[in-house]
Parts: structure tokens; C-alpha cells; sequence
């Protein structure tokens, strides 16, 4: 009796087991299901649509000055988003603001490139109730509604202010400065930002010998920037003593050459923007200081300016952003402090 | 525990229901197979689940795809009718503007943070100003405003562009996406494979369990009953079957073994009351005999009464003792001291004296019988004639030596009888000079054998036979007696040896 008893009890508990395990397999798999996401059309829903227009989506700076629009216009109820970035066709600025406009955005934030033609999609984007704020570069002749970033003119002093520390702390050595621009344009920003390197270099040393030039290098496509450099360096009789660079492309560009020509202490660098690769040769001395604009800022303040015109009607023509300079005596503090807010951004 | 006493005892009372073996096997087939039926089930359809979703899952994709198409056919159609301003290709506009329309209105019309949500939106909206400006081109082409409608087209080509790009797009995303979905439900599928195996193989081993069980109830009272058979076969009578009974054709049978077991203890305890009646019976047939005979023998006792004898042989020597007949009284008094000896009931010792006063006493009577015809000579060691022996063995020895040794002798008979001590033990002879004895006369008698008493023979009745017998018994010894011829044609002795040891002072 007491056998067949056992007997019960096994076979409960392997029926017990028989259940368990089915339930069990049904529900790891409902779950991995879900897991896995193939139900899930998750979206959070916003009443405000922004766009970043711009050429250069894929820098460090626009990914850092995304994130922060990003937060911004999310606490604003508005989402935001880089036109085009996903879009499998190759669209130039004015594209892109057509279709902006096409789409009925609620705000568009744009670098404006060199294009005439993008004063007048401003001004139709205007005309149709969308805003548009620039930023980096300014379009004073059109309709948009703010300017956030610096002036040319700051920049250019700030440079300045570089080129002449950089002289300073050679001990004189340097003569031949060179500054890559974009275009050899009078009334371009870069050109602007050449010009008061220029001035202030004259200002200060009166001194003929000690000569500012200026060199266009085309980075409308991604290698040209690399090779133009190199052949400038190869092509030469006399190397530069310094080089300026005004965006972060060029920047690592003329150092990975200068390394590679094997210059390095022959040729100065004052650099835009930072990477991992630009802080390790400032920490080295191989490249002297680097101009950060403050991408966070940036993008806050142009999020801020779209919402404060949708809610006030009118806007501050231009914000004002800040420049640091980064250089040996600074950088390890600033890594830090990088290190740390990457840290935050990264849940 | 009074609980289940009385619960015990409620389902006792009540007669479970019968249910055969067939039955009970259908049970076990139908609950196994309802097991693996609704373990099935549920396998199938996580199984089909997944195939709906494979099936779903590229119904996005064929969707932005008919999209697509017909933003192309819209586009064409305005291409047409601006090049031909044909009323069918307006009419073909139309209709494709108005499927076009439904279509894309099922796109969302949200600001969501999700890539694709918020490109259907683009298309939405990008979708709602290109049909505005076809439709502007079209009203353009029947003002015949050439510039605007020129215009119209050149702009509803790049929307139509931008459009198509984003649907392009999208469409990639929704591939990538549902391709990342269809290596998942591989992956699920895989899952289910090795998931639904597990269950497979669970339920077996339950399966299994449950047959064995189910079949070890059906079996188990079989197994017990063979056993129980076995241990009656074995002579084990008393043995039950033990176990409960279950309620099938087994339970039939056992109960049907119970009451043959049953019916053959009854029969066997019948068996053995009747042969004990019998044997009692023939014990009691038996005793009466004995009974019989025991009365036969005091009815035979009692008429020779041996007080009336003596008394009568008292008067006789008395009278004779009168009439001054002495040596009749003489002869009188011995008959009646040696009857007296004779008929004497208990089976006591005697002393050696008394044997051989009966001796002297039987002799004196042959004597005066037969004339003083027999010498009789004794050699006695005095110290013994107190040794006690068996009674009336020394006398049927001598009346032996007178009737077969002595008779028709044609010297004068003579009988030595001695007693004395040797190693062994007291020897009592008694010699005769008569005829002898033959060696396979004396092999006869030592075998022992009773011989038959002869009809109204001149006996005292007591044959040597009888004698050898009660020496054996009592000494339990066989040399206790013993028989040999003396020279031929000079006698016999026959020798009784009393071992010392055994009994030999009173």
C-alpha cells in the first residue's frame, strides 16, 4: 500500500514537473518574444518636431551638441532629430531645407554651408511659420531668427591669441604661420578668422620676417581635406613653423602628417575642436593649444531659442557661446572632466 | 485516526464499482493520450504563432512597397496628362491620387522619438504638399498657364524624389528591422525545437510512470495470486491471498480462489474428522475384545477357583490324615502347595527357595505318579537361595527334562539340579541323563517361537518358550539361557546364568 503510495506521490510530482516545464517553455518564450522586441513599436510621442541641418552630422562636436538638444527639446515636449542622417540619398543643404520645409517641421537649426541659395530657403522656411536658427556660421542677410555661436571676429582674436603664446613659448623661433582655411573668400567666417590672426601677429611683433598666410584647403568631400594637406606639406620647399587649423578634420590631419613626415617639433599646431587623438598631442607638446567651443551650450541655447519664439513671437538675434582653450597645462583637467560627462551621458 | 477509522469503515460498506481490465486499460491509453494531445496542443501553437508572425512580418515592407508604386503611378499619370491633357490620363490621376491618398493617410501623423515613426510622418506630410502641387500643376495645365504648371511639374518631380527616398529609407529600416525579427523567430523556432523536446521527453517518462502504475494495479493482485498458489501448491494449505482486491476480473478470480481454498480446507478438515471417527470406532471395537477376552478369562479363572481347590485338597489330606493314610495326606498337601504356587495371580519375584520348593513338590508328584521312577538330586549353594527371579522358571525346565527327556527311558531317570556362583553370576543347571536334545531341536527352541498348547496335554502350560522369553525380557540379555546336549545319549543340561549385578539379593 505504502509502494503504491510512492507511487502517487511520483507520479504528482512528475506531472507537477510536465506542467511546470511546459508553463515554463511557454513563458520564456512569450518572454524572449518580447525581449526581443518583435512586437514593439515603442515611441514616445512629442508636440514639437525639430531638425538639425547641417553637412558635418558625423563630427564629435555635432554628436556631443546633439545630445544636448536633444535633452533640451525633450524637456520642451519637442523632439529632435538630424534630417537626412538616416535617409539612404546624399541631400546638400538646400535639399535638406526644402525638405524640412516640405516635411512641416516645427524648427529647423542650421549650419549654413556656402550656398547663396540658403538665404532664400530661410526666408520661404520663415514665410511657411518654420523658424530657423544658425548656428556656427551665421546668414545675417536672411530671415532667420537668432545666430547662436561666435562671431568670426571673436574666433579670429582668440586664434590670435594662440598664434601669439605659440611664438612666445617657442622662443621666437617661428616666422612662417600658416592658416588652412576653408575657401580663400574675403567675407567667409574662416577668412575673417585669418585676418585677425593676421592683424594681431603684425600688431604685436611689427616684424616682416614673422609672416601670415593663408592656405585653402577644399574639405567639401572626406579625403580631399587628408590628401590636399599632405601634398601641400610634400610640395613645399620650406616647412611651415606653425599651422593653424580651424576645424577638428584638419586638425588631426596636419598632425597625423607632421608625425608621419617626421616634423614633429619642427612644425607647430594650433588645432580646432578635440579628439582622443588631438588631447594625447597637446598632453605630448606635439601640437601647442586647441580652440573647444562649447558644443553643449550650443545646442542648448539654439533648442532654447526655437521654443522661446514659438512662445514669445521674437528671439535674441545671437547667443553668445563660449571658447576654451585647451592646452598642456589644461588638458589633463579637461580630459577628466570629459571622462566624467561622458560618463553621465552614458545610462 | 477515529476519523479515518470511520471512514475506513464508511468505504468499506460501500461496494466499489467493477471495473473491468479492458476498461481500466482504455483509462490508461486515453489519459496518455490526453496528455500528449494537450501537451501537443500547446507546443502547435506556440508553433503557429510563430509562423503567423514569419507571415506578418514582411506584410510592412510589401505595404511601403504598393506606397511607393503608387506615388509612381500618380506621378506618371500628372507626367501624361500634362504631356497629352488626355481624360483618361486626368481620370487615371485621379484614381491614383485617391489611392494614393488612402494609403498614405494610414501613415502616423505623430512627433514620436522613434526614426521610423517620424519618417512616415515626413512622408505624410511631404505626401500632403506633393499632391498639392500636382494638383496646382494640373489646374495650371487646364488654365494652360504654361510657366506654372511647368513649374508645378519640376517641383511634384523633386517631392515625388524626396518622397520616394524616404519611403526607400523606411522601407530598409522596416527590412532591417524585420530581418532582425526573422532571425529572432529562427532563433524562437530553435527554441521551441529543443523546449518542446524537453516536454517530449518529460511527458514520456510520464507516460511511462503512468502505464507502469496503471499496469502494476492490473498485474499485482495476478502476481500475489500466483504466489498464493504457489504456497498452496507447496502444501502450504493455510495460505491467503493477500492484498486488497481490486474490482476487475482479477478480483473475480481471487475471490474465486479464495472459496476453492476455502471449500478444500472444509473438505480436508471433513476428511480427517471421519478417518479419527473411524479410528476411535475400531479403537473401541478393539477394547471391547480385549474386554471380552479379560471376561472370558476371569469366567475361566473363576471356575477353578483355586480356594475352593486347595480347600477341597486340604479336606482330602485331612480325611486321608484321619483314615491314617499318611502318604496320601503327604501326596494331598504337595498337589495343593504346588497349585497354590501355580495359580498364584501376581507376577512377583520369587526367591530361588520357593523355585525350588515347587520343583521338589512337582517332582514328588511325578514320583507318586509314575512310581518313583526319577532320581532327583540337588547341589545347592545355600547363600543364595534368597536371590529373587522371576517366578515358575525352574519347574517348566524340570517338567520339560521329565516329558522329553526322561519319558520312555528305558534306565532309571535322574535330574541334577544345582545353583552356584561363578564369575558371571549365579548359574542355575538342570541336568537330565535322558535322551539329549538334537542341535535344530535346540536352534527351535532358542528362536522362541510359541508353540502351540496341545488339547488336554498332561502340562503344567507353561512351555520353555514362555520361560526363554521372560529371562530375555527381564534380564535383557540374550546368553540369560542356554541349552546343550551332554555326551551323546547322556542327557541335557540346560543352564539359567543370573547376572550378580542385576537383582541378585532381595
Amino acid at each position: 500500500m505504502k509502494l503504491v503510495k510512492n507511487y502517487r506521490q511520483i507520479l504528482i510530482g512528475l506531472i507537477l514537473l510536465l506542467v511546470a516545464i511546459t508553463a515554463t517553455s511557454v513563458l520564456m518564450y512569450n518572454y524572449t518574444m518580447q525581449e526581443s522586441g518583435i512586437n514593439e513599436q515603442e515611441a514616445t510621442q512629442y508636440s514639437y518636431y525639430y531638425v538639425i541641418i547641417t553637412d558635418n552630422s558625423e563630427m564629435s562636436f555635432w554628436q556631443a551638441a546633439y545630445g544636448a538638444m536633444k535633452d533640451e527639446a525633450a524637456s520642451e515636449d519637442a523632439y529632435i532629430e538630424i534630417l537626412g542622417e538616416n535617409l539612404s540619398g546624399e541631400y546638400s543643404i538646400e535639399e535638406k531645407m526644402q525638405m524640412a520645409i516640405e516635411s512641416e517641421v516645427d524648427g529647423i537649426i542650421l549650419e549654413p554651408g556656402d550656398d547663396p541659395a540658403i538665404a532664400q530657403m530661410i526666408d520661404t522656411a520663415t514665410a511657411k511659420g518654420i523658424p530657423v536658427v544658425t548656428v556656427m556660421s551665421d546668414e545675417v542677410m536672411s530671415d532667420r531668427i537668432s545666430y547662436v555661436g561666435t562671431n568670426s571676429y571673436d574666433l579670429g582674436r582668440e586664434y590670435g591669441k594662440q598664434v601669439l603664446g605659440s611664438i612666445e613659448a617657442a622662443d621666437d623661433s617661428i616666422r612662417d604661420i600658416v592658416v588652412f582655411v576653408d575657401e580663400e573668400k574675403e567675407n567667409s567666417d574662416e577668412y575673417t578668422v585669418y585676418t585677425q590672426i593676421n592683424e594681431m601677429v603684425e600688431q604685436r611683433f611689427f616684424d616682416p620676417s614673422i609672416h601670415v598666410t593663408s592656405v585653402s584647403i577644399d574639405a567639401s568631400s572626406s579625403f580631399n581635406a587628408e590628401t590636399e594637406i599632405r601634398d601641400y606639406l610634400l610640395n613645399r620647399d620650406e616647412n611651415p613653423d606653425l599651422i593653424v587649423c580651424l576645424n577638428a578634420v584638419n586638425t588631426v590631419c596636419v598632425y597625423q602628417a607632421v608625425v608621419d613626415f617626421n616634423l614633429v617639433g619642427k612644425i607647430q599646431i594650433v588645432g580646432d575642436h578635440f579628439s582622443e587623438t588631438i588631447l594625447k598631442a597637446i598632453r605630448m607638446g606635439n601640437i601647442y593649444s586647441t580652440l573647444v567651443l562649447d558644443a553643449e551650450q550650443m545646442g542648448v541655447f539654439a533648442v532654447n531659442a526655437l521654443t522661446e519664439y514659438r512662445a514669445m513671437g521674437y528671439v535674441s538675434d545671437f547667443y553668445r557661446v563660449d571658447v576654451s582653450v585647451i592646452d598642456k597645462s589644461s588638458v589633463d583637467s579637461f580630459i577628466e572632466e570629459h571622462a566624467k560627462e561622458e560618463e553621465t551621458l552614458r545610462p | 485516526m477515529s476519523k479515518e477509522k470511520k471512514k475506513g469503515i464508511h468505504i468499506g460498506n460501500i461496494k466499489p464499482r467493477f471495473v473491468s481490465i479492458r476498461v481500466k486499460l482504455m483509462l490508461v491509453y486515453a489519459v496518455s493520450s490526453l496528455l500528449v494531445f494537450s501537451i501537443n496542443l500547446i507546443l502547435y501553437s506556440q508553433v503557429n504563432r510563430t509562423i503567423d508572425r514569419m507571415d506578418q512580418l514582411y506584410v510592412s515592407n510589401i505595404s511601403l512597397n504598393e506606397l511607393s508604386d503608387s506615388l509612381d503611378a500618380v506621378q506618371d499619370s500628372l507626367y501624361e496628362y500634362l504631356t497629352t491633357k488626355s481624360s483618361d490620363a486626368l481620370d487615371t490621376y485621379y484614381r491614383s491620387e485617391d489611392l494614393y491618398t488612402d494609403l498614405y493617410s494610414q501613415l502616423t501623423n505623430q512627433v514620436t522619438n522613434n526614426e521610423m515613426l517620424l519618417l512616415e510622418r515626413n512622408i505624410r506630410r511631404m505626401s500632403e504638399n506633393y499632391l498639392n502641387t500636382t494638383d496646382a500643376a494640373i489646374q495650371d495645365k487646364r488654365g494652360q498657364n504654361v510657366e506654372k504648371y511647368k513649374l508645378g511639374y519640376e517641383e511634384s518631380e523633386r517631392i515625388h524624389d524626396n518622397i520616394r527616398d524616404s519611403i526607400y529609407t523606411l522601407n530598409n529600416m522596416q527590412f532591417q528591422i524585420n530581418s532582425d525579427n526573422y532571425s529572432i523567430l529562427l532563433g524562437s523556432l530553435q527554441y521551441l525545437e529543443i523546449s518542446s523536446s524537453v516536454v517530449l521527453i518529460t511527458l514520456t517518462a510520464v507516460n511511462i510512470f503512468v502505464i507502469l502504475l496503471w499496469t502494476g494495479n492490473v498485474i499485482r493482485p495476478l502476481i500475489r495470486l500466483a504466489q498464493t498458489a504457489n504456497y498452496v501448491a507447496a502444501g502450504n494449505i493455510e495460505a491467503e491471498v493477500s492484498g486488497p482486491r481490486p474490482n476487475d476480473e482479477i478480483g473475480v478470480v481471487t475471490n474465486a480462489f479464495d472459496e476453492m481454498l476455502q471449500s478444500i480446507r472444509r473438505y480436508i478438515r471433513q476428511v480427517t474428522e471421519s478417518m479419527e471417527n473411524e479410528r476411535a470406532l475400531k479403537e473401541k471395537e478393539l477394547m471391547m475384545e480385549t474386554h471380552l477376552k479379560d471376561t472370558q478369562l476371569r469366567y475361566l479363572q473363576a471356575q477353578i477357583n483355586p480356594h475352593f481347590l486347595f480347600n477341597s485338597l486340604n479336606a482330602g489330606a485331612q480325611l486321608a490324615m484321619m483314615e491314617g493314610a499318611e502318604k496320601t495326606c503327604l501326596f494331598i498337601e504337595k498337589m495343593a502347595d504346588f497349585f497354590r504356587y501355580n495359580v498364584r495371580k501376581d507376577n512377583a519375584l520369587m526367591t530361588l527357595e520357593n523355585e525350588l520348593t515347587i520343583v521338589e513338590n512337582y517332582l514328588y508328584i511325578i514320583n507318586v505318579r509314575f512310581d518313583d521312577g526319577i532320581i532327583f538330586r540337588k547341589k545347592i549353594d545355600k547363600s543364595l537361595l534368597s536371590v529373587r527371579i522371576p517366578g515358575m522358571v525352574i519347574q517348566p525346565i524340570v517338567e520339560n527334562a521329565v516329558k522329553h527327556g526322561l519319558r520312555g527311558l528305558d534306565r532309571r531317570g535322574r535330574i541334577t539340579l544345582t545353583v552356584y556362583r561363578d564369575v558371571s553370576g549365579i548359574v542355575v543347571s538342570v541336568q537330565d541323563n535322558g535322551h539329549g536334545i538334537k542341535p535344530e531341536k535346540i536352534a527351535e527352541i532358542m528362536k522362541c517361537e510359541p508353540v502351540p498348547q496341545e488339547e488336554g496335554s498332561d502340562s503344567t502350560g507353561i512351555g520353555l518358550s514362555n520361560v526363554i522369553s521372560r529371562l530375555r525380557l527381564y534380564y535383557n540379555r540374550d546368553d540369560v539361557f542356554e541349552i546343550r546336549n551332554l555326551a551323546p545319549d547322556k542327557g541335557t543340561e540346560i543352564c539359567i546364568r543370573i547376572p550378580l549385578h542385576n537383582d541378585v539379593t532381595t
